[in-house]
């Protein structure tokens, strides 16, 4: 059963844009690189705005903070917290341990276990939400029946990445910086890949991301199955525009539409095609359409 | 006397003869199919009993490697090795999350639990976590390059702090590299456990392809902008950065090589015993001899080979 559509965003202009009705939780900010310019880690107004009306539909809002945290970050975001708090933030996600116990004290905050926590079996996620996790994340590199497993053995929401660019690494080196031999230029804004023969992959600076958009559009009949479930699109990199269009499709086949009859048009936003990830089990950059599914 | 202790690789039983030989306090070793390495840089639970009572015969210490992330499939797997460790009176467990160091410490006494570098610990306040939780040592990340940092953590936290010394360093932080899988990955059938089951290659288990060593092309809007080995770092040399490590509270020195050459193995523990020593001896007089520089050197041809068998091109 499918509690929603959750959507990540990383500054007010893309969330300005965005079809309000589409989603039940927002995930404001950026969690590759706390130099990028415009994100809502560093515009604190921007954020309070962006809170203040969320709140006022009656929706969710969580704060992404970073992976693989330095000490010197947690200060940098404890102001922001607390700003955030008290425009009524709902929550914070979560990818780097210490953030756990850095967060209680702003106890009314709800706390989801990002993708970096790599939760892999549901142990694990038990494990987090002794520590106050109200939502987990499973790691991406799971299959379907690992990700069932997850969401049918923990009390909190699961949220499950149905669409967009999964992160493949995050780094201390800027690769955009080493390459342009210069200062930080904001040149993860363009679109850079790394090719090698038919494998592609997108640098953000200090994470790549899948450069095929990942797409579980053809699955969304077997997501149904997966209890308390928010399907996410991880889609920091696109544009407004491009993010209503995915939700729609989305939202329109959770509410029973055939899924191969949006197929074409999903394809032909994804300008490098489309992935499962580790859904089946197989190569993260294959793509298995429903027809050729291998047991996973 | 300061509480300073190289930790060396056994990948094999001769690589930890070796390693005993050559003066190494402490050896960290890993059990087939737990341990973040291919299999042929593990031990059978036979071989693995066999060289904790070799590396304790000797008056050192064993520190069993248990740094998976498992999937669901190997959770009950997972839990006979850590038992199967315990029983075999290994120093310590080296694990790379919660839940792992959560169980070792509710299940096992007398055994210490060490956060791995897979836990890529970079600031002060995570380190508290991991140690409010019982660590009983955390390795700081390898792509910590700032000494300031490591002493926040020191001021964080009591328990002792192990760095990385020397060999490769990845791209990505440890722990949060998905790129391997994404490049490829199999799912087969694994007669020993009776499952079908992902063979290494990805986060969870340490086939890793090597992803970030091999050469690249970067493009922007179809034109190219770079090319080659444009992941590739630096290979970690802490010789120089010996005394300030030791400085700033870093108490044990490992050195990579479970997957090399036993005589990797040799060779890196008689250089960095070597320098340790002198330190101990005459902390202020303590310089770099060249000619240790150029043995650093050479060990890196052992990288090379490691990365040729895996047909990097």
């Amino acid at each position: 059963m499918t509690e929603g559509l959750t959507v990540t965003v990383q500054n007010y202009n893309t969330f300005n844009e965005l079809d309000k009705s589409l989603f039940a939780r927002y995930y404001l900010g950026y969690p590759y690189c706390l130099e990028k310019v415009s994100s809502f880690l560093l515009e604190p107004e921007s954020l309070k705005q962006a809170i203040a009306e969320i709140k006022e539909l009656g929706l969710e809002s969580y704060l992404v903070t970073p992976p693989i945290m330095q000490s010197d970050d947690f200060n940098l975001l404890e102001k922001l917290i607390e700003e955030a708090v008290e425009c009524g933030l709902d929550g914070v996600e979560v990818n780097d341990v210490g953030m756990l116990d850095f967060i209680k004290k702003w106890p009314s905050l709800k706390i989801s276990a990002g993708h970096f926590i790599n939760i892999y079996h549901s142990s694990a996620a038990k494990e987090y939400e002794r520590d106050g996790v109200t939502t987990i994340i499973p790691n991406s590199e799971l299959t379907l029946d690992e990700l069932t497993e997850i969401s049918g053995q923990v009390e909190s929401d699961t949220e499950i990445v149905v669409y967009g660019n999964l992160a493949l690494g995050f780094a201390y080196d800027c690769l955009l910086k080493n390459a342009y031999q210069s200062e930080c230029q904001q040149q993860c804004n363009k679109p850079h890949i790394l090719v090698k023969n038919g494998f592609r992959m997108r640098s953000i600076g200090r994470a790549n991301v899948t450069a095929a958009d990942f797409c579980l559009l053809e699955q969304v009949e077997k997501l149904k199955n997966i209890k308390s479930c928010f399907w996410r699109l991880e889609m920091y990199q696109d544009s407004a525009q491009k993010i209503n269009k995915v939700a729609n499709i989305f939202k329109n086949c959770m509410n029973g539409e055939e899924a191969s009859k949006y197929l074409k048009e999903l394809e032909g936003l994804a300008d490098y095609g489309l992935c499962n990830g580790w859904f089946f089990g197989k190569t993260g950059h294959d793509y298995v359409a429903s027809k050729q599914e291998v047991k996973s | 006397m300061l509480d300073v202790e190289l930790l060396a690789p056994a990948g094999s039983f001769k690589a930890a003869q070796y390693a005993i030989e050559e003066g190494a306090d402490a050896l960290y070793l890993g059990l087939s199919g737990v341990s973040m390495r291919p299999r042929r840089a593990e031990f059978d639970k036979e071989e693995l009993d066999k060289t904790i009572k070799l590396i304790h015969s000797k008056g050192k210490k064993a520190y069993v490697v248990a740094n998976i992330f498992p999937k669901s499939y190997d959770v009950d797997f997972f839990k006979d090795a850590l038992e199967d460790i315990y029983r075999m009176e290994a120093d310590a467990i080296v694990v790379s999350d919660i839940w792992s160091l959560r169980y070792v410490k509710d299940n096992f006494k007398n055994i210490e639990a060490h956060v791995s570098i897979q836990a890529s610990v970079s600031s002060d306040k995570t380190a508290a976590f991991y140690e409010r939780n019982g660590a009983d040592v955390i390795v700081v990340s390898r792509s910590m390059p700032n000494l300031e940092d490591i002493k926040r953590i020191r001021k964080a936290v009591s328990c002792r702090l192990e760095v990385f010394a020397h060999g490769g360093i990845c791209f990505m932080y440890d722990g949060n590299c998905y790129m391997s899988s994404h490049f490829e990955q199999k799912i087969k059938f694994d007669k020993e456990r009776n499952i079908h089951r992902v063979y290494g290659q990805n986060n969870t288990k340490g086939e890793c392809h090597l992803v970030c060593k091999r050469p690249f092309e970067l493009r922007e809007n179809g034109s190219t902008l770079a090319k080659g080995c444009l992941m590739r770092r630096n290979d970690q040399v802490g010789l120089r950065d010996l005394p300030l490590y030791i400085e700033s509270g870093i108490n044990i020195f490992k050195l990579e090589g479970r997957a090399m050459a036993d005589n990797y193995v040799k060779r890196a523990v008689k250089l960095y015993r070597q320098a340790i020593d002198t330190y101990l001896n005459d902390s202020a007089g303590y310089t770099v001899a060249e000619k240790w520089l150029s043995q650093a050197e050479d060990l890196k041809e052992y990288r090379l080979e490691y990365e040729r068998k895996w047909k990097i091109k």
